[in-house]
């Protein structure tokens, strides 16, 4: 230890020694951690060590020398310290002196009351190690450094056991200090050559293995090494220098690691050994029940703010669809975590679950034309009844099969058709697909002893009659399995070949099925072999699919509709409510459903009737009003009864309502139709023609006959058998004859 | 680079001490050559650009503590200006880099100066670190405390030296200006250092880093659902977190040392087990306050003057102490926060607290030190602002919490129950003074110690893989 007096002198110059008050707090600035050493110098200092020293610069070396030695004797003695100790104190203050330091030597011991010779005795018998280590503890200067027990608390101890067993020679203190090395070299040599070896081991393992592209357990890509400049022109080491390279270089170590999943799997069995419960937010749960937590950071606020602009979206879709008269249901299943509570540690909040299920509930209920269907609680409740059967996956966040079909049960029974009954579980044969499915949760969980779950497929009489198409690729297949996915880690997207955006499955001869559409996530696809036996099915993804769905309802002819997600998906992310425009927030965009709908809807009007337009000199009847005299001109309401025939024709075959002005001026007017006395060659004519932009019916008021020619033309061109587009052009005539009626013929 | 990563202990590792003990030992500056370029690889691994900064530095240290040597004993002043000189480039470099931007956006609440320019600068890792040990080489001259470096080099690789760069302890140069000219490894010595640096890594490994994770879980609830059970446990595991992290990070970077001859002093001598808020800041991050009292306490005079000086003394360290942690407002308060509480202590509450039990001595200072970490955490990459901090506080007493104890906290804390048990027995001495008892006396103890060391590194080496998440809370000084 370096002297600290000899500091303190070296910096404030000698006679601070003589100071003892403000020696002793430099001290105490100097080593505030020490308090022995600090206790012991400021003991030496009471003792007027330093004044004596200072006295002895006259004396000769020699003097000096016994003198010193008799000063450490008496402070050795006064203290009741190891003479070692006391020594290495004085020494602080003999080199702040520049005196030589005097050294410990047992040879030449000045008069002090030695300890019974027996206790040397002991110590030669029993070399107690532990007592030598302790001994070479404190500050000393020997050749052997065992390093590894550096504590002042073991000070006491020392000067304890010196006191009990007297001197030692300085000789048999190095044999046994030699010793207590030597027995410590073996496991110190062996803990150099493991650690080497490790290391090394593991550092060559990482340049010979070859690097891997893809890690199936964790379905994503594996980082490669990474490159030194990025590939555009002119970029040499450009990545090196940004850190970019390096920052990688960490990423490829992790992910190209040899070993990688064996030492996953092991921190998973330390963190479950500690009886934490879980790893990497997935819950061990009763039974080897895998469960992905749901998350105190979540805002409650958020997450509900979410669903209900989700199922308004659905809602809005639904009330258009309304109007087709097309039923939409709204079917949420539970996540693991909300039906298995049961398997749950007993201390495991349940608060979240509830709040989200109580949410859905409330919104779902809340909308005239949407049905909402809770498929978390029948589940959970099957589940609580432990009846052994499986309704979730251990390893998997998916429903099994079976869990599947009591949701196709409740899903049918949602509908409430007399004609459609759910096939009973005894209509099926349950054939095992795979009893190797490690599933998304294994490997998330990292708990690599977890053992595989079972999937099973139920087959049924004719279902390879039925025939699946994926639309993206065109490829099709009989039957609901694609069971090259078996030989991968993924084996649930062999149902209906996993995640496409759209997928149609329809039973080849026969056209007579009724028809639904599923827009959906992944936990329908268990669910479609079911629902394929009394549906043709149009599946859409819409985290996939781009299209308007209204317009598919529409060009396809969709009987149903039913929306089935997992509840996660509609209340962690806006998938169908509406959003704010990036750069105006003011301006609100519709959610992805209400595209098309608009032109759907009105397409749809339109195909109720038989007759799509009516042009008049080409445009558009919809611009059109039907102009009549004022009532106090129309006494008769000769005007206003043929009017109203026509209005109520028009809206009848074309779904479209013409507004009906009444005023006596006409002047100017463009784009109307009109009834008229004015302007014919002689009383008892009809004549309907265009002139310009409008159509006039010019006809005598006293034969009743605005009416009459209304109905002329109303079962002329509008009549029951009437379709299609008309166009009233120019010169329109009509001919006929019949009682005082000239018609003139239409035109080309 | 962190040293707790696979790129670290399986590419840098074996590299450099390949090299370095390839080096036969009697060409002792040719290993300090080894470690100076490793060391300035291992910088530059994060700081492509600002190891020229560093370099910089060490130059400037370089030749400012040559001129103080040559004028320290026949012309005083050329001695002190080279010092002053040394010292304004530090402090400004360090200063300009880590400071700048704070000062600017104080400035620009005068009105007037709203839109004065900031300069986005990114921290250099490690800058706190190396100036404070550049410039203890050129005090500790000037001081005759330490022997002028003549080698360049060996001068360059006590600065960059890689165990000790990024996260210390500050390594004063008169500590290791013997070694720099002569070390010896041995067998003992050199697995020690092993034993030291797992111990560093699996408290980083295993305690700082789940800890850092329940800290981030808790303190990202959303404010409405917040608890005060919750609140409470959040700011528990930073303080376990903060203690682990960095003093596993000081253990590593002294059990590299060891490895390599180097023996440097302890940075933490188990800081939680205080009674006294004094003895606290006897315990933690010493050798920052140890440079802090040589190189600014005592030349200020230290408490060798009035007391009215003395408590000025006491003021500035604290300030610069709480400052030195982070260009923020946030750990100025800290400062001065500990900075009274020193001074209620000194001034009388010591002498009162002598007299209570032990027990009640111990609550009440990690009251107070869980508080100061609660100041500590209120910057920008944690709560925020100190606004966000006194509302945490808040939530700590129940105002704006949701209730006091939820469900889901009770969940939390069982499942955590033996964690929090270790954690709390690994701040104590008990451990390490059981180990090295039994380690002494046992040789059987001493092949289970090594068995023990290897199952730590391989698991260790399983959470390293398990996990990204392995952030280093004191990088950015």
């Amino acid at each position: 230890m370096d002297s600290v007096i000899k500091k303190i002198a070296d910096r404030f110059g000698e006679d601070i020694l003589l100071e003892s008050r403000k020696l002793s707090s430099l001290i105490d600035d100097y080593i505030p951690g020490d308090k022995k050493t600090a206790n012991l110098l400021n003991a030496a200092i009471r003792n007027n060590i330093p004044k004596k020293l200072y006295d002895m610069k006259s004396l000769g070396e020699e003097d000096r020398e016994t003198k010193i030695k008799e000063l450490c004797a008496q402070f050795t003695r006064e203290y009741a310290l190891s003479e070692k100790l006391a020594y290495s104190i004085i020494n602080q203050f003999t080199s702040a002196f520049k005196y030589p330091e005097v050294k410990f030597s047992a040879a030449k011991k000045p008069k002090i009351k030695t300890a019974p010779p027996a206790a040397s005795a002991d110590l030669s018998k029993n070399p107690d190690i532990s007592q030598v280590q302790d001994t070479q503890v404190s500050q000393s200067a020997t050749t052997i450094d065992l390093t590894t027990s550096v504590s002042p608390e073991n000070t006491p101890e020392t000067a304890k056991n010196l006191k009990q067993t007297g001197e030692l020679t300085q000789n048999r203190l190095i044999e046994l200090q030699m010793n207590a090395a030597k027995k410590a070299r073996i496991p110190d040599i062996l803990t150099l050559i493991t650690g080497a070896f490790i290391i090394i081991a593991l550092a060559a393992a990482m340049f010979i293995i070859p690097d891997e592209t893809f890690s199936e357990q964790e379905n994503r890509s594996l980082q490669q090494f990474p490159a030194l400049s990025s590939k555009s022109e002119g970029k040499f080491l450009d990545r090196l220098v940004d850190g970019k390279f390096t920052a990688d270089i960490a990423k490829y170590y992790s992910d190209q690691f040899p070993f990688r999943n064996m030492f996953v799997g092991l921190k998973g069995i330390v963190e479950i050994a500690m009886l934490k419960s879980e790893n990497d937010d997935v819950i061990l749960g009763k039974d080897d029940y895998l469960i992905t937590k749901d998350s105190i950071t979540k805002d409650f606020n958020e997450i509900r703010d979410i669903l209900s602009g989700n199922i308004d979206g659905i809602s809005d879709f639904a009330d258009a669809m309304a109007e087709m008269k097309i039923p939409v249901t709204l079917a949420a299943a539970g996540r693991s975590i909300d039906v298995l509570g049961i398997y749950l540690p007993a201390t495991y909040p349940r608060e979240t679950s509830e709040n989200l299920w109580g949410s859905f509930n409330g919104l779902a209920s809340y909308y005239k034309n949407l049905k909402g269907l809770d498929l978390c609680k029948p589940l959970r409740e099957s589940v609580e009844k432990q009846t052994g059967r499986q309704l979730y996956y251990r390893t998997d966040h998916h429903w099994t099969t079976l869990g599947a079909y009591y949701a196709y049960v409740e899903i049918i029974k949602s509908f409430k058709d007399d004609d459609l009954e759910p096939q009973p579980l005894s209509a099926f044969t349950r054939e095992i697909a795979s009893d190797a499915f490690y599933g998304t949760t294994w490997s998330k969980a990292g708990m690599k002893w977890i053992e595989p779950d079972t999937m099973e497929y139920f087959r049924y009489d004719g279902d390879e009659d039925f025939l699946t198409t994926i639309k993206d690729t065109g490829k099709s297949f009989n039957g609901f399995y694609d069971i090259s996915y078996l030989d991968k880690k993924d084996k649930y997207s062999s149902f209906i070949s996993g995640n496409n955006s759209r997928v149609d499955i329809t039973k080849p001869g026969d056209t007579t099925r009724q028809k639904m559409l599923v827009i959906k996530d992944s936990f329908a696809h268990s669910v479609i072999p079911f629902l394929a036996y009394h549906f043709d099915l149009i599946i859409l993804d819409y985290r996939y699919y781009l299209d308007s769905a209204a317009k598919l309802v529409f060009d396809e002819d969709i009987d149903r509709i039913l929306f089935l997600h997992n509840i996660s998906n509609i209340s962690e992310s806006n998938m169908y409510g509406s959003t704010v425009d990036e750069e105006d927030e003011n301006i609100i965009l519709p959610g992805i459903l209400q595209y098309g709908v608009e032109n759907i809807l009105r397409e749809y009007i339109r195909s109720q009737y038989p007759i799509r337009n009516i042009f008049i000199n080409n445009n558009p009847i919809t611009d059109y009003v039907i102009v009549i005299p004022t009532e106090e001109t129309d006494t008769r309401k000769y005007y206003i009864d043929a009017a109203e025939k026509l209005q109520a024709v028009i809206l009848e075959k074309m779904g479209l309502e013409i507004e009906i002005v009444r005023t006596d001026d006409l002047s100017g007017l463009d784009k109307i139709i009109t009834f008229t006395p004015e302007g014919l060659p002689a009383v008892g004519f009809i004549r309907i023609a265009t002139e310009g932009n409008n159509l006039i019916f010019r006809c005598n008021i006293g034969v009743d006959s605005p009416g009459y020619s209304a109905g002329i033309f109303i079962s002329k061109y509008l009549g029951k058998n009437a379709t299609g587009s008309f166009n009233f052009g120019e010169n329109f005539v009509y001919s006929d004859i019949g009682d005082n009626v000239i018609m003139i013929r239409p035109g080309q | 680079m962190v040293f707790s990563s696979l790129e670290f202990l399986f590419l840098f590792i074996p590299v450099t001490l390949i090299m370095y003990f390839l080096v036969p030992p009697k060409f002792l500056k040719w290993r300090n050559l080894v470690l100076f370029v490793t060391s300035l690889i291992f910088y530059g691994w994060g700081e492509p650009l600002y190891v020229f900064l560093m370099l910089f530095t060490i130059f400037v240290d370089y030749i400012c503590g040559y001129f103080v040597d040559k004028y320290k004993e026949a012309e005083i002043k050329k001695a002190k200006f080279a010092l002053i000189a040394s010292i304004i480039i530090n402090i400004g470099l360090l200063g300009f880099f880590k400071y700048y931007d704070f000062f600017i956006s104080n400035l620009r609440v005068i009105p007037g100066l709203g839109n004065l320019p900031l300069l986005g600068l990114e921290l250099p890792i490690g800058i706190s670190f190396y100036t404070f040990q550049a410039l203890s080489y050129v005090f500790d001259v000037y001081k005759r405390d330490a022997k002028v470096q003549t080698n360049f080099v060996s001068f360059g690789s006590y600065v960059t030296l890689f165990p000790q760069l990024i996260a210390g302890p500050i390594v004063r140069y008169q500590d290791v200006d013997d070694m720099l000219r002569e070390r010896k490894e041995t067998v003992a010595l050199a697995a020690s250092g092993v034993r030291t640096f797992m111990a560093g890594l699996a408290k980083k490994i295993f305690l700082a880093n789940i800890a850092g994770q329940m800290w981030k879980t808790f303190s990202s609830v959303p404010v409405g659902q917040r608890t005060v059970a919750g609140a409470w446990i959040g700011i528990i595991c930073y303080t376990f977190q903060i203690y682990f992290d960095f003093s596993g990070y000081s253990d590593m970077a002294i059990g590299l040392g060891k490895i390599i001859g180097f023996k440097f002093l302890e940075n933490f001598n188990y800081p939680y087990i205080s009674k006294s808020i004094t003895e606290f800041w006897r315990r933690w991050h010493m050798s920052l306050s140890t440079w802090f009292r040589d190189y600014v306490y005592i030349p200020l005079g230290g408490s060798r003057c009035s007391p009215a000086k003395n408590y000025r003394n006491i003021l500035i360290v604290w300030f610069l102490t709480g400052f030195w942690h982070g260009a923020s407002w946030n750990f100025i308060i800290w400062g001065l926060y500990y900075c009274v509480l020193l001074i209620i202590e000194k001034a009388f509450l010591l002498k009162r607290l002598e007299k209570i039990p032990a027990f009640f001595r111990h609550v009440y200072t990690m009251f107070f030190v869980i508080f100061g970490w609660l100041l500590f955490v209120s910057e920008p990459q944690y709560l925020g602002n100190i606004g966000n901090g006194m509302a945490y506080l808040g939530n700590m007493f129940g105002v704006g919490t949701s209730a006091g104890v939820s469900q889901g906290d009770i969940y939390d804390i069982t499942r955590n129950f033996i964690f929090f048990i270790i954690m709390a027995i690994a701040v104590t001495p008990l451990p390490k003074k059981l180990f090295y008892k039994l380690y002494e006396k046992s040789n059987i103890f001493r092949y289970a110690a090594y068995a023990g060391g290897v199952v730590v590194l391989i698991l260790g080496v399983a959470y390293l893989v398990d996990s990204s998440y392995n952030p280093f809370l004191y990088f950015r000084f």
